[in-house]
């Protein structure tokens, strides 16, 4: 029998913006103090917040594939 | 917001909670989940009774700390805005309806059955103490994520614990690099610099795929 490992959990983004800094900002300084520590950075997944994926789901729903407009 | 990914932190914002805060909010995320807090915006507009509870509506989690009612040294009164707040809560699950009613929280004092002395109708839910350390706050909002996402898998608390440890170390390297004192992050500051090192910093050892052949 196969034995399916539970999913891992994935990284959310915060809601709104930063206060002080810009998104690109933060990454940069992520990346050069990481490098300063010798550290390797090793990519997590992150999901888009929710309600962008709602959003998305919704105006796909109601776009009519071009076939069905065919028909 | 989608309320499941939402986590109400209500806690003590002052610079001596700091150190807790930021286990809590690294705690939460690293969990993925969305930190949300009084603090993530600042509408002057907005009543900040009304922002509360907004988000609470929005939240399916919570992490209470009532670690500090106790007595200002001024007034002799407690400061009773945390507590509150977790009343809030406990109210929208218990009667905000079937969209509320699956709410879950964790409670932290700073010792485990101090709230009988002041809030002794909270008897039944399972406080938990932080003494006021790190580790213990992440370990309590990891094990309760558990719990609440059963089907998900997490980082253990010491992995998590060494992550936040590696994170807090390199904080005033990164706050100087934008510019800033450590202390003065704001809540959103806080959030987004702590999401932009999860996102390097994957908690699992990289698939590899075996060498062929």
């Amino acid at each position: 029998m196969r034995i399916r490992s539970k999913p891992f959990r994935t990284l959310k983004t915060p809601v709104g913006k930063p206060d002080h800094f810009t998104v690109e900002q933060a990454d940069a300084a992520v990346l050069a103090v990481m490098a300063e520590r010798g550290e390797t950075p090793v990519l997590d997944s992150v999901e888009e917040p929710a309600y962008l994926d709602l959003r998305r789901g919704r105006s796909q729903s109601r776009r009519k594939p071009v076939e069905d407009a065919r028909r | 917001m989608l309320a499941a990914e939402s986590v109400f932190i209500n806690c003590p914002f002052d610079l001596e909670y700091r150190p807790l805060l930021r286990a809590l909010v690294f705690s939460v995320q690293d969990c993925g989940f969305v930190a949300r807090s009084a603090l993530e915006r600042d509408d002057g507009s907005e009543v900040r009774i009304e922002k509360i509870r907004r988000i609470i509506g929005e939240s399916a989690f919570g992490v209470h700390d009532i670690s500090r009612t106790e007595l200002d040294a001024d007034t002799a009164l407690p400061r009773f805005n945390m507590p509150l707040e977790l009343g809030l809560f406990l109210g929208a699950k218990y009667f905000g309806g079937a969209g509320h009613a699956r709410k879950s929280c964790v409670i932290f004092d700073r010792e485990r059955y101090r709230y009988q002395t002041f809030c002794s109708d909270l008897a039944g839910h399972d406080i938990r103490a932080h003494g006021g350390a790190e580790d213990e706050v992440i370990r309590a909002v990891r094990n309760a994520a558990q719990t609440w996402m059963p089907d998900r898998s997490f980082p253990g608390a010491r992995t998590m614990f060494d992550r936040y440890s590696r994170f807090v170390q390199s904080l005033p390297r990164l706050a100087s690099r934008i510019a800033l004192d450590p202390d003065e992050l704001t809540f959103s500051d806080l959030s987004f610099l702590i999401a932009r090192w999860l996102r390097r910093n994957n908690p699992r050892p990289p698939f590899r795929k075996p060498a062929a052949g």
